[in-house]
């Protein structure tokens, strides 16, 4: 004879790991589609910058601004699907290379990593989900990692890793604070911090 | 001797610069008529000039230290002291008179020979301007003492540009015109052979407090549109006109990032810039633009000449204009993480619970069973 308890706890049991799956089905299937849809910026942003090169084309200008100074400035970019990209970030150590959308927010942050502050020449801050296709493997870089940042006139800046931390995520003053050239960071595992990339222009 | 006895005489060719400086030998009375202009406030006058030439001495010699060039600066009510004075030696006069520019103005586009009265006026402004926009260092500088007075001296024979400063007495603002003074003699022997004293009264431009001379950069920036980068010309030369007559050409590249600053440009003059020779394939506009306005006096700003060089290529996509508004920043950072953690916590504990209902009835059934 069954238990009524038995019976209830065997449903909710499998209801978890239903649930469970399910949420990471939708987790992977957002990683596949974050990925997919980078790549697709990706390969018209290369067009882009290669013709735009070749044929001297004025890019869009944009007034930005530096959160930290509080001030404004422009930076350069290209429209691509009603999105402005400023450029591409590229990692060898960890085999990513991305489209960098000028502004963040969370409908930006599906498809590319997002200047969060500054600008390439002033301490420039990129954001990005840890997807696999995104920023998931930053937490494996290591010290001296090269990191490329192409922009919109197709002018590599060379960039190498100069230290990593981890910030909690209330502390946006943390993550705004010291005097690198770039930075990038996305989740920890838990969502509750932030690992944190600091790198130093490349002068060699 | 009678080859001494020449009629030698010294020229002071105080050029009259539109009676810019009068000058009178001792039997003569040159005196310019007062001029105003009385549809403004502003006007000019020619002040009563005067020039002393001492008496020729018998022998043919001549020590420049006791030649004195005066400039007395008044007008009818006030004495002008404390007016700057700068003095420039601009020409040597060859064995066939003729007037070379000397080392330092050599490379200032403009003859000092044969001129008009006309041609004076612009010669002197075109040297003032040129050794202003050039730092040219005078030969002699100073400032008029209690009684408007100045003096140089020990000058040797040539052409002299005169060089005032404003000043501002009496709620008035004067403004010496630049004159040229020609110092030399006409015995054809080359030798100086009599000494001078000359007495100069400047022609001065009375204005009101707000239509004060200044002195501007003029910041040129070339442009390059619609062209490939790989084919446009290395460089380019520019030409700064003074008054439509070409002043100074400097050449623009990469290497001056395609912009040059031309300072100390007198408001005076009208000061304008045109690149020199034709670009095949490049269409050129110019623009002006008033930067760095003095918000007390507006009339003072910089002003920015702007060439535009249009190729042919295709003309660029619409790039309309993205304005990003500054970003609130809280303290909390941006969410970047996929919820993962709640898949092993949630399976696990489905699990944990699956297997207590699934021990619960296990035990109920054998509890049952007995």
């Amino acid at each position: 004879m069954k238990s009524k308890l038995g019976v209830t706890l065997m449903i909710l049991g499998a209801m978890l790991v239903i649930a469970a799956l399910s949420l990471a089905v939708f987790n992977i299937h957002a990683d596949r589609e974050a990925e997919k849809k980078s790549m697709s910026v990706l390969v018209k942003l290369e067009e882009e910058i290669t013709q735009r090169s070749e044929t001297n084309n004025t890019n869009i200008e944009l007034n930005v601004s530096h959160e930290n100074l509080n001030e404004t400035d422009t930076l350069d970019a290209i429209m691509v699907k009603n999105k402005n990209y400023i450029g591409i970030i590229d990692i060898p150590a960890i085999n990513i290379k991305l489209p960098v959308l000028s502004e963040w927010n969370y409908d930006n942050l599906k498809i590319a990593p997002c200047r969060y502050s500054g600008t390439i020449d002033s301490s420039m801050i990129l954001a990005a989900h840890n997807y696999s296709g995104h920023f998931g493997k930053l937490k494996n870089l290591i010290l001296d990692d090269e990191v490329y940042f192409i922009d919109v006139n197709g002018k590599v800046y060379e960039f190498y890793v100069d230290y990593i931390e981890i910030i909690d995520g209330n502390s946006a003053d943390k993550m705004l604070a010291g005097d690198w050239d770039l930075s990038m960071f996305t989740c920890t595992f838990d969502g509750t911090e932030r690992v944190t990339i600091r790198c130093k222009k490349n002068t060699q | 001797m009678k080859s001494k006895l020449f009629a030698v005489f010294v020229t002071l060719m105080m050029f009259m610069i539109s009676g810019t400086f009068g000058v009178y030998a001792e039997d003569e009375d040159i005196t310019e008529n007062f001029v105003t202009d009385v549809s403004s406030e502003n006007y000019e006058e020619d002040l009563n000039s005067e020039n002393n030439v001492d008496d020729l001495p018998e022998e043919s010699t001549i020590n420049v230290n006791n030649n004195v060039l005066t400039i007395d600066c008044h007008d009818n009510k006030s004495v002008l002291s404390g007016m700057d004075w700068k003095i420039f030696k601009v020409a040597e006069r060859n064995s066939d008179n003729a007037y070379i520019n000397t080392d330092e103005f050599e490379n200032c586009n403009i003859s000092l020979n044969n001129l008009s009265t006309s041609q004076i006026v612009v010669a002197a402004e075109t040297l003032e301007a040129y050794a202003e926009i050039n730092n040219i260092q005078p030969l002699g500088s100073g400032t008029t003492d209690a009684e408007g007075i100045i003096k140089f001296s020990g000058l040797s024979y040539g052409m002299y540009l005169l060089s005032g400063s404003d000043v501002t007495i009496n709620g008035k603002y004067y403004l010496p015109a630049p004159s040229l003074v020609t110092l030399t003699q006409n015995d054809g022997s080359g030798i100086p052979n009599w000494s001078y004293n000359v007495t100069a009264m400047p022609k001065l431009t009375v204005l009101g407090a707000n239509n004060r001379v200044f002195h501007y950069s003029g910041i040129v920036k070339k442009i390059w549109e619609n062209d490939d980068e790989k084919t446009r010309p290395k460089s380019i030369d520019v030409t700064l006109a003074k008054d439509g007559e070409k002043f100074k050409t400097v050449t623009l590249s990469e290497e001056n990032n395609w912009t040059y600053t031309f300072e100390k440009l007198s408001s005076k003059y009208k000061w304008t810039v045109i690149e020199e020779g034709k670009l095949d394939g490049y269409s050129v506009t110019y623009s002006e633009n008033n930067i760095n306005v003095n918000p007390e006096n507006p009339k003072e700003h910089d002003i920015e000449y702007i060439i535009v060089n249009r190729g042919n290529l295709a003309p660029k996509a619409p790039t309309p204009q993205v304005e990003v508004k500054p970003a609130v920043h809280s303290k909390q950072l941006p969410q970047t993480g996929q919820l993962w953690w709640p898949v092993p916590a949630m399976s696990a504990l489905g699990l944990i619970v699956f297997a207590a209902g699934w021990k619960f009835n296990s035990h109920k059934r054998k509890k049952y069973e007995k």
